[in-house]
This record gives C-alpha cells, structure tokens and sequence, in this order.
C-alpha cells in the first residue's frame, strides 16, 4: 500500500467514525434535524475526497503513460455539493441546510487536523 | 431582486475563476515535478491530493453562498 493509499484509508476511516456517531445521535435524539444534515453533508464530502483520490491517480497515470484524459474534476465536485444542498432544501423538515454545509467541511477539518496526530503519533511510537 | 442576481452571477463566476486557477497550479507544479523525477511520484501525489481539495473548499464555499442568496431572492 502506497502512501496516497494509506492516506485515505486514514481519512475514511476518520470519515466513517464521525458519519456513524452523527447517525447514531440522529437515532438517539429527538427532532435532530441538524445532527441528519451533517450526516448527509459529510457522505457528500466522504464521496468528494474520493473523486478527489481517482482523479490525482488519473493524472499521474496519464503523465507516466504520456495520455490525454478528459475529466470532469472541480465542476463535478462542485456539482456534487449542490446536489447535497438540493436535497437539503427538498427536504427541509429532515434536514437542516447549515448542518449540510458544516458536514461539507469535515473533509477540510480532517485534512487540517490528520497531520498534526499523524507526525504526533509518528515521532513518539 | 436584480442587483442580487448579479451579486450571485459575479460571485459564481469568480469563484470559478478562481477554482480554475488555483486547481491548475497546483496541478500543473506536481505533474511539472513528477516528469522531472518519476521516482517522487508517491510523495508528490499525496501532496496534490491534499493540495487540491484546499484549493478547491474557496470555490465550493463561494457557490454555496452564491446558491444561499439565490434562495433568497
């Protein structure tokens, strides 16, 4: 496993543990309309790391194989964040729209955060 | 209601400038670096990849603004 590989295993893995505890909360707390729509908006953010991931691996491949591709990239993902706050907006009494968009920057948060316990937990095991 | 349509249109479209821009340096430096040294392709590819989605959150936020203010019109 290479480190582009490792690393977002790393981010999923965080990604996962915080999409279940936000579900569980949604389960366990009444009317917790916010706790859903950042649940949702971090899914959405989970699946734009990893358009994120296949298309770094594309452009590296194209450069080595001396290829053109065609991607769709920043408009997909730009896409993706509206399709998330569409489905916000649809479906107001489920979802709360400022929990959507906090939810999209999880993502950022664990790629902010993620070096600071990695080299942490590097340097001292 | 006009003057907002604008303010969204001018956001949106400077957003996406700016996206554009932002994405294709980063971009344009590692696959600069990797041509140069194949051997660093590892490390440089996890830089893009951390380097990418920063460049980007500018851009996505600015639409999800932009998208805010057209739901308030």
């Amino acid at each position: 496993m290479n480190e582009l590989e490792s690393l977002l295993k790393r981010y999923t893995i965080y990604s996962v543990i915080i999409i279940g505890s936000l579900i569980l909360g949604t389960l366990f707390i009444s009317d917790a309309t916010f706790l859903a729509g950042m649940a949702v908006g971090a899914i959405f953010s989970l699946l734009n790391l990893y358009s994120t991931y296949f298309q770094v691996k594309r452009l590296t491949s194209s450069v080595m194989d001396s290829k053109v591709r065609f991607s769709f990239g920043t408009i997909g993902r730009i896409i993706v964040v509206l399709l998330a706050l569409l489905i916000a907006e649809e479906f107001p009494q489920y979802l709360d729209l400022t929990g959507v968009i906090i939810g999209l920057a999880f993502k950022y948060c664990i790629l902010l955060i993620d070096p600071i316990f990695y080299f942490r937990t590097r340097s001292t095991g | 209601m006009g003057i907002v349509a604008i303010a969204v249109a001018i956001v949106a479209s400077f957003a996406a400038i700016a996206g554009a821009f932002g994405v294709a340096i980063v971009v344009k430096s590692t696959l600069q670096g990797i041509t140069r040294q194949p051997e660093i392709r590892g490390p440089l590819q996890t830089i893009m990849f951390i380097g990418v989605p920063l460049v980007e959150a500018l851009p996505i936020f600015a639409i999800v603004i932009a998208f805010l203010l057209l739901g308030n019109i």
